[in-house]
Order: C-alpha cells, then sequence, then structure tokens
C-alpha cells in the first residue's frame, strides 16, 4: 500500500493583519508539517532604534502597528522610565489605564464583529455576512458604533486614533480636562449595553471543540486586571518579575518564517498569550458584574478552547467599558501633565497587555539617554509556536473534510489568536558566516 | 455629480516612503484647509478605519498609492463604482481591504453618495529617489490644487442656491 499525502496550503491568509501563509502537509492523516509562514519583509524597528533618544521610542515604536499603537507606546514609556526612576502619579496612572481601554475596545471589536464573526456564521467575510442576513447587518452596525465609542477614548487621551500623538516618556504632552472625559460617558454607556446584547449573540454561535492543555502566560496585578503593569504568571506555576522575561522565554528564528518564534527555555515548549491567558490566570481580578457575565454565556474559566476566544474579547471589551466609565467619574486632572526626565544610563523592562497578548520591551540606554539596545517582544511572535502545535492537534479533527471546508477551519483556527503579523516580523536574526 | 458637503479626505497608508503617500497629502491637505467644518482630513493605516468616518452623507475622497504598472507619478481619479474598482479583488492581506470596506459601508447604508478614489502611481522598483520625489512633490500640489478647486466649487455652488 502506498502512502497518501495530503497539502492544505494557503497562499494568502485573509482577515488577519499583515501577510502571511499556511502549509499543512498530512502524510496518511498524521500532520507531518504545519507551518505558519510568514513572508511579510522584516522591518528592523530594534535596529534602528539603537542610537535614538529614547525619549522617542513611543512615538517610533507605535509606528510598529496600526491597530495596537497604545500598547507599544505604554510598553516603551514604562521601560525607559523604569531606567530613569519614574514613578508616576496617579492622575497619569489613570490616563494610561484609559486609553489601554480604549484600544482593547478598538481591537477587540474589530476583530470580533469584522474578522472572527463571519467564521462562525459560515460567511466568507464581514460583507457577505452583512448581505446575508439584516440582523446580521445590524450586528456589524452595532459593532462599528461599539468601535467608535473605543476611538473616542484614544482621541480624548491620546490626541487621535490612530498612532496616538499625546503619550511621552514622563506622562503625557497634555492632561485632557474633566469636560472632555466626561463628554464620552453617554456614548460609553451605549455602548457598555450593547456589549452585553452581542454577548447574548455569542451564545447562538456554533463553536468547534478545540480544549487544549495549554501553558497560558500573562501579567498578573495584585488587584486589578492586568493592562500596564504586573508579574509574569503562568498555568504551570510561573511568577517573576518581568525583569526577568528573558530568562523564562527565549525567540529563535524558524526556516520558514520572517518572525522569530517564542518558547519557553525550560523545556523548549509553547505558550500562550492573549486574552483567554489573561482571562484564565486573572479572573479572580474582574469586577462580580463581568464574572456573572461570564458565567452567563458559559465562560466561567477555565476557558481552554481557543474558538471561545470571540467570546472571551467580547467580556474583556465589556470590562473595558466598565473600567473605562469608572475612570472617567474618578479623574480629576491634578499634578503636572508629565514628570521630568532626567536621562541615565541603565537598563529598563517592561511589559504590557496589548489587545493580543503580552508585549515585552527592553531597552539599555548610555548616560545621555540614547538607546544602545532594544528586544521587543510581541504577542503575535509568541504566539505563532502555539499556533502551529494547534494546527498539529486539531487538523486529525478537520482534514477528512471536503478541501475548501478543512482549509476554512485551518484559516480559522489561526484567527482565533487575532494575530497581528506586522507586529511580529518587526526583526529578523541575521547570521553572517565570513572565512 | 459634484462633491457635496460634508467632505472626508481619507489618506490610507503607512510612514514608509511610497506608501507614505497618502498621509503625506491628507497631512498638507490638513495645513492648507486649516479648520472648516465641512472638511476633514484623516490619516488611515487601513481601509477598515473608513467605516469610523462615515455616516451615508457627503462625499468620501480617498487617497493611495497605487502600483498599476503605468509610470511612476502618474495620478489616477476613479468614481466610485467604476469598472476599474472590479478588478481590484475582493479580500486583502491587511484586515479588511478597500474592495470589502466600500461594498461594506453601502450594504450598511454608511457610504457617501460621492466617493472617489485617488491613486497616485508609485514604483514597483526602486527608481533614483531625486525622480521618484520630484514626480510625488509635483502630483501632490496637483492633486491639492484640483481639490482645492473642487471644494471652491462647492462653497460657490453652495452659495449661487
Amino acid at each position: 500500500m502506498t502512502a497518501t499525502t495530503r497539502t492544505i496550503q494557503v497562499d494568502a491568509l485573509a482577515r488577519v493583519e499583515g501577510e502571511g501563509a499556511l502549509t499543512l502537509r498530512l502524510r496518511d492523516g498524521i500532520v507531518e508539517a504545519a507551518e505558519l509562514r510568514i513572508y511579510e519583509p522584516p522591518r528592523f524597528y530594534e535596529a534602528f532604534l539603537r542610537g535614538r533618544d529614547a525619549a522617542e521610542t513611543p512615538d517610533i515604536t507605535a509606528r510598529i502597528c496600526g491597530i495596537c499603537p497604545v500598547a507599544y507606546q505604554m510598553s516603551a514609556v514604562h521601560a525607559v522610565e523604569r531606567i530613569y526612576g519614574l514613578t508616576m502619579t496617579p492622575t497619569l496612572r489613570v490616563l494610561r489605564r484609559l486609553i489601554y481601554c480604549g484600544e482593547w475596545i478598538e481591537s477587540h471589536v474589530l476583530h470580533v464583529f469584522l474578522l472572527h464573526a463571519p467564521d462562525f456564521v459560515g460567511q466568507p467575510g464581514a460583507l457577505e455576512m452583512a448581505r446575508a442576513r439584516p440582523e446580521w447587518a445590524s450586528l456589524v452596525k452595532t459593532g462599528l458604533r461599539i468601535k467608535k465609542a473605543g476611538n473616542s477614548i484614544v482621541r480624548a487621551v491620546g490626541g487621535r486614533e490612530v498612532h496616538p500623538i499625546n503619550v511621552k516618556v514622563g506622562g503625557f504632552y497634555r492632561l485632557p480636562r474633566r469636560t472632555e472625559l466626561a463628554a464620552l460617558v453617554p456614548e460609553l454607556t451605549w455602548a457598555e449595553q450593547a456589549v452585553r446584547d452581542c454577548l447574548d449573540w455569542s451564545t447562538t454561535l456554533d463553536y468547534p471543540e478545540g480544549d487544549g492543555a495549554y501553558d497560558f502566560v500573562a501579567l498578573r496585578h495584585p488587584d486589578e486586571y492586568p493592562m500596564n503593569e504586573g508579574r509574569l504568571v503562568s498555568t504551570s506555576g510561573l511568577d517573576a518579575d518581568v525583569t526577568e522575561f528573558d530568562q523564562h522565554f527565549a525567540e529563535q528564528q524558524v526556516p520558514h518564517s520572517n518572525a522569530l518564534q517564542a518558547r519557553k527555555r525550560q523545556d523548549g515548549g509553547t505558550y500562550f498569550v492573549g486574552p483567554l491567558a489573561r482571562w484564565n490566570l486573572n479572573h479572580d481580578r474582574l469586577p462580580a458584574a463581568i464574572q456573572a457575565a461570564a458565567r452567563a454565556v458559559g465562560l466561567a474559566p477555565p476557558v481552554l478552547n481557543p474558538f471561545r476566544s470571540l467570546g472571551v474579547r467580547l467580556l474583556e471589551v465589556l470590562y473595558a467599558f466598565g473600567e473605562a466609565l469608572r475612570l472617567i467619574a474618578a479623574y480629576e486632572p491634578e499634578g503636572p501633565a508629565s514628570l521630568p526626565v532626567e536621562p541615565r544610563a541603565g537598563t529598563g523592562h517592561a511589559a504590557t497587555e496589548a489587545p493580543r497578548g503580552l508585549l515585552y520591551h527592553r531597552y539599555a540606554t548610555d548616560a545621555a539617554g540614547h538607546i544602545l539596545d532594544a528586544v521587543i517582544v510581541p504577542p503575535t511572535s509568541q504566539n505563532q509556536a502555539q499556533i502551529e502545535d494547534d494546527l498539529r492537534r486539531l487538523a486529525p479533527t478537520f482534514v477528512d473534510l471536503p478541501e475548501e471546508q478543512a482549509t476554512w477551519r485551518a484559516e480559522m483556527l489561526i484567527r482565533n489568536y487575532d494575530p497581528c503579523i506586522s507586529c511580529a516580523t518587526h526583526f529578523l536574526r541575521l547570521k553572517v558566516e565570513r572565512s | 455629480m459634484r462633491w457635496v458637503r460634508p467632505i472626508r479626505l481619507a489618506g490610507l497608508g503607512s510612514h514608509q516612503d511610497a506608501d507614505g503617500l497618502g498621509w503625506r497629502v491628507v497631512a498638507r491637505l490638513q495645513e492648507r484647509l486649516g479648520s472648516n467644518a465641512d472638511v476633514a482630513a484623516n490619516a488611515l493605516a487601513g481601509p477598515a478605519g473608513l467605516l469610523d468616518m462615515l455616516d451615508g452623507t457627503g462625499t468620501l475622497v480617498i487617497v493611495d498609492a497605487v502600483q498599476s504598472g503605468a509610470p511612476v507619478g502618474t495620478l489616477h481619479r476613479w468614481r466610485w463604482p467604476g469598472p476599474e474598482f472590479v478588478q481590484w479583488g475582493g479580500t486583502s492581506t491587511h484586515g479588511l481591504g478597500l474592495m470589502e470596506v466600500l461594498p461594506l459601508a453601502a450594504t450598511l447604508g454608511l457610504l457617501p453618495p460621492v466617493v472617489e478614489v485617488w491613486g497616485v502611481e508609485v514604483a514597483a522598483e526602486p527608481v533614483p529617489k531625486a525622480v521618484a520625489a520630484a514626480a510625488e512633490v509635483a502630483l501632490v500640489e496637483e492633486l491639492l490644487a484640483t481639490s482645492t478647486q473642487e471644494m471652491h466649487d462647492v462653497q460657490d455652488h453652495s452659495r449661487s442656491r
């Protein structure tokens, strides 16, 4: 008997951010290769940060991503501020959390309603979904309005919606007035209720089985659901300071991808960052109302099925609206817009929770505050190997389907992670051999 | 159909050289226009951002870099929905493509009655920097002059009513 081979090939993944492809090769039903091929060219951000003033890091690194620039700004400023020994005032801390709420809303809502939802209603995209049924068109329209509410937070705190311009090392260029934030409240309140309605809709969807024994990794804060601060924790028991990131995780080059893949140093295993990781590791940090909403839609932790990430993203959006309203209600623009900055030599580490997961930055500066070395590990780099593991593990559940359906299921599995390929291709390790 | 108010100008792209054309044009338009309640110019990282700008009224003008094989610097001006759009295909490798966003906006009742795409041809292969820069500056000016004229026409038209 001759062996039968089958290859599922997607040359250009749709409904993800950036340019990637997929190869899934099977022999007699056994997965021989599962490769998320990222061919988007590397962008060398870490290399051209060298020699720049560390004060430029929030504006330069924000350009890595048009979807999650706030995450890059937050990780950058916190890392540099650790070198300079700065501690944010309560007002500045509140504003940083508030702008992060806005970005979570923008990014999650874009993914849920325009990129991910079509997978669960059997439509190739948001356009076809909106055309297929009036109630789905209404849902997409509602999603767009919810997203605009998130945009309004980023604009009010950050100065504009894309690549905000108000964030700086030491704080902000300008504190928003109380009235500017209060003006957002009616629409945020509407959006919070709209998300509750959308959560009900999410329970009507048919989710494939997919439970896995994942090692989730996220930040954990003593009191809050994590955004800007916390320790590195994992399902397998890690509990480390962010400065120890490099001791626990390492990026490596693989031949088929222009993006580095991160793995655990201890055993070379994969790990999972993002909404599911935050959810499972920090559920006790959520308000009782969010925990109740989660129970009502069957998403009390542990949530081990990556296809259920759609509902978890909606729950994080619900939390972000509630948190934004709480922060705005208590907001008093007290103290300076920014703290004085005195450059010094040193090394600073920071990790924050980007919508897609943990985003780690490390900078080394000289006495004048010029960058000597920069390391940026985005969430998609960390999830890449995990995505390939999922493909290997779950391929047997769909490879017997007709070609088109099997390909769709493989793509759907990748979209569970909301990968941002443009973020992941920020660096390529170059090895030059000379004789 | 002439442009109708409010006019929304959207530059698509990034900070990168050729792809940054849409943003640079929008930045210059913002400078030139100042504060004008009837005209708004926005730089967008991708077509999906258009959905946040639209409410079914006025005029949308999208500015983007184009590679169609025409000489570098060629100015394209297309009125939606024209035959040119059919060959652009439906999907994008960056979230949502323009050819998904415009029909989606139409389906949701968000697309304005007037939609134009202004494309400026950029190089697929490297060309001498000075040549590319000169062509771009000249065409940015032409784009500005034309759009400014259109806006004056809109205002004149409005006054004569």
